[in-house]
């Protein structure tokens, strides 16, 4: 039950990502709502799980839009990873999550370039960093902050919440 | 933290190592035929439904459609001008026949051509690219001539049965021979990084005679664009130093709002078209 709704989650994410997110953007920047959703997950459980159903459905980005197979996959993957070892064995704190998530959007842009340069794609860090990723802070601040008090009240859900997880902590 | 009893972890390291190796030997590649093709039709009808209604919901469709009424009382006003319009088209035409066989003008060839809706755009704008709703199964192959009723689009990047993938001439690894309209200067024209619909003329002669309203088209050089494609206007013309122009352009097409697209089903070639 647990990873049928941790798939339709990631599923629905990765839908309204590549087709409402292109038509709603702020400071020119499209919010990624599966990254987003993806940190809030992944901050909630502790564990790598979510990183994984995030990067099976950013494959579909893949086979619609990448220039390479894993283009966006492994953008996923490494900033997942990435969020996960610095989340994983620190105390709860809201403000810690926020820096941490900010952190890893620009982490995961500048691994981006990183596979655009590795696949022979033109792309300038610094232009990408002046025009996308820094005002990408803003939409994605209020991405992550939206999607952590989603998912602190759906996290009470026994359904959701890994089975090591027995002890109903107060999300 | 122990690795091995990780689970998770083990598989993303892995996933992450194959993934990579993926994408350096599938850079750039044709791979059509294959699961990618297979996951891109699964998932477009979905696509597509949620494109139109992202669409919708933030005003981003074409503003120029109104309800039924509105447009048929402007397509009966529209249908006088271009009567109107026709009768010196036909004076025009017979004239131009008339020189082009003084001149033993062969003329263009006709191609046949195919309409698509654009489904989706590239998330995170990582390249400037769109998707279509049409595919293999319509004839459209790589390097098609993408455009719509404004001017030049692109042209086709990939093709899938039932999709394709184009890219825009707004994506910077795009580069295109250009020519002013009224002078027939030659010039590349590559985007202004940062906008979503400015372009820059590059390699244009010192002393070229360009002003701002000049209509700039394709020159057929390069072999990807026939000739003769409006693609934009210019805007700015700027001489910070005497030996170099800045010539911005302003493409016609609303790279924001499009829609709809045309694609000629015909691969130009410049040694034999």
């Amino acid at each position: 039950m647990r990873y049928l709704l941790l798939e339709a989650i990631a599923f629905i994410s990765m839908v309204f990502t590549s087709a409402l997110s292109p038509n709603f953007t702020l400071l020119g920047v499209q919010g990624d709502i599966l990254f987003a959703v993806m940190l809030a997950m992944v901050y909630m459980e502790k564990r790598l799980t979510p990183v994984l159903f995030a990067a099976l459905n950013a494959l579909i980005f893949d086979a619609l839009f990448a220039r390479a197979i894993g283009f966006y996959t492994l953008q996923y993957l490494v900033a997942g990873l990435f969020f996960y070892l610095m989340i994983a064995k620190r105390e709860d704190s809201f403000l810690v999550y926020i820096i941490t998530a900010e952190v890893t959007w620009i982490l995961k842009e500048v691994f981006g370039v990183l596979l655009c340069m590795l696949t022979d794609n033109p792309m300038n860090l610094w232009t990408r960093l002046r025009v996308y990723s820094l005002p990408g802070l803003v939409i994605h601040l209020i991405l992550f902050t939206v999607f952590y008090l989603i998912f602190s009240r759906v996290y009470r859900l026994k359904a959701i919440r890994p089975s090591t997880m027995i002890d109903e902590r107060d999300f | 933290m122990n690795v091995s009893k990780n689970r998770p972890m083990i598989v993303a390291i892995i996933a992450i190592i194959v993934l990579l190796v993926l994408v350096i030997s599938t850079s750039n590649t044709d791979s059509a035929k294959g699961p990618v093709s297979i996951a891109g039709n699964i998932i477009r009808p979905v696509q597509s439904f949620f494109f139109g209604l992202g669409r919708k919901a933030s005003g981003n469709e074409d503003k120029n459609v109104g309800t039924w009424k509105e447009k048929y009382e402007k397509l009966l006003a529209e249908q006088e001008k271009y009567e109107e319009m026709l009768k010196n088209y036909e004076e025009l035409k017979a004239e131009n026949d008339r020189l082009s066989e003084l001149l033993n003008y062969v003329g263009n060839i006709e191609y046949d051509i195919c309409t698509a809706d654009i489904i989706g755009t590239t998330p995170s704008e990582w390249f400037n690219e769109f998707v279509v709703n049409a595919g293999l199964d319509k004839g459209i192959t790589k390097d098609m001539v993408v455009y719509n009723k404004d001017g030049l689009v692109g042209r086709i990047t990939y093709s899938a049965k039932g999709y394709s993938r184009g890219i825009s001439i707004m994506d910077e690894s795009s580069g295109i021979a250009v020519m002013v309209e009224r002078t027939r200067e030659n010039a590349i024209l590559s985007p202004i990084e940062g906008t979503s619909n400015e372009l820059e003329l590059l390699y244009l002669r010192d002393n070229a005679d360009i002003v701002p309203g000049d209509v700039i088209i394709t020159s057929g050089i390069g072999g990807i664009y026939p000739k003769g494609i409006q693609v934009g206007k210019v805007i700015e013309v700027s001489t910070e130093n005497a030996r170099e122009k800045k010539v911005k352009i302003l493409s016609t097409v609303d790279f924001d709002h499009i829609e709809e697209v045309t694609i000629v089903l015909h691969v130009y070639n410049e040694g034999t078209d």
